[in-house]
């Protein structure tokens, strides 16, 4: 019966249990994004250490360190990482996505329905980020 | 990429309301409710999402869009008690007294509610309809 009385309340008490549950679902921490970017950066550089780009074609290599340092597929992380770019690498980055998108969508392509390579989903999300960004 | 979080539209809009509670920004309540209704044609039968949905659109005096958001989340999960209690809740705020009056019966009946205390709370629900009996 109270809940006929306090529908409202018993409405947000669950609400907000699953605000809790979806903040530690994304890795948000309530100890602020300092902490959350410092958990990203860790985890995009060991993902960017583990990427070979020999196998990529060459026109497209000059994407490598920015997908490496930026490819999150990690949807929380990857604007934070893109947070961290400063006025003078956003122009280098889209200078560079500029002249590589064309060919990189193609490559990208190419994989069809196979499963993409670790440094294939690193361009796919950078040139993501880089969409989010503009 | 082994480290991926994927989140859900449904989720991303729990932590834009989550913005909304713990940073008092109303534009983040705004977005909450736009990234849910715009999750419907995504996660239709997440009966969850139009229960949120519902009590955002509630929350900003939207209350016929709220009611038929609950209503899609009471159909969807049968179980699920706050929802059939928000959905009567509002369809007695919106004057529609006798199918609420008649929800509240069944739901009383369903949950082995004491009915003689049913009685005086749905007498209530007439005399504070203005205000709405449940809030």
């Amino acid at each position: 019966m109270n809940g006929f009385l306090r529908a409202r309340n018993w409405v947000r008490s669950w609400l907000m249990d699953e605000v809790d549950r979806a903040e530690a679902a994304a890795g948000r921490h309530k100890n602020g994004p300092q902490d959350e970017l410092d958990e990203c950066l860790g985890l995009q550089a060991a993902l960017g250490e583990a990427l070979t780009w020999t196998g990529v074609p060459e026109p497209l290599r000059p994407l490598g360190p920015w997908a490496a340092r930026l490819g999150a597929g990690d949807d929380v992380c990857r604007p934070l990482l893109f947070a961290t770019l400063s006025e003078a690498e956003r122009s280098e980055l889209q200078e560079i996505v500029g002249e590589c998108a064309s060919a990189a969508h193609q490559w990208l392509d190419e994989f069809g329905s196979q499963a993409l390579t670790d440094e294939a989903a690193a361009v796919m999300y950078l040139l993501l980020g880089i969409e989010d960004m503009e | 990429m082994k480290a991926k979080r994927t989140q859900s539209p449904y989720d991303r809009g729990l932590i834009e309301y989550g913005e909304y509670i713990n940073d008092f920004d109303e534009s983040a309540l705004a977005r909450a409710i736009n990234t849910w209704q715009a999750a419907r044609s995504s996660e239709p039968s997440n009966s969850a999402l139009h229960l949120a949905l519902s009590y955002g659109l509630d929350s900003t005096d939207q209350t016929e869009e709220a009611l038929e958001a609950v209503r899609v989340a009471k159909e969807l999960d049968s179980d699920r008690r706050d929802a059939e209690i928000m959905y009567l809740t509002l369809l007695a705020e919106l004057g529609q007294e006798a199918e609420a009056l008649s929800g509240i019966e069944a739901a009383a009946e369903r949950q082995e509610v004491d009915l003689a205390t049913l009685r005086l709370d749905s007498r209530r629900l007439g005399h504070l309809r203005t205000r709405g009996p449940f809030s």
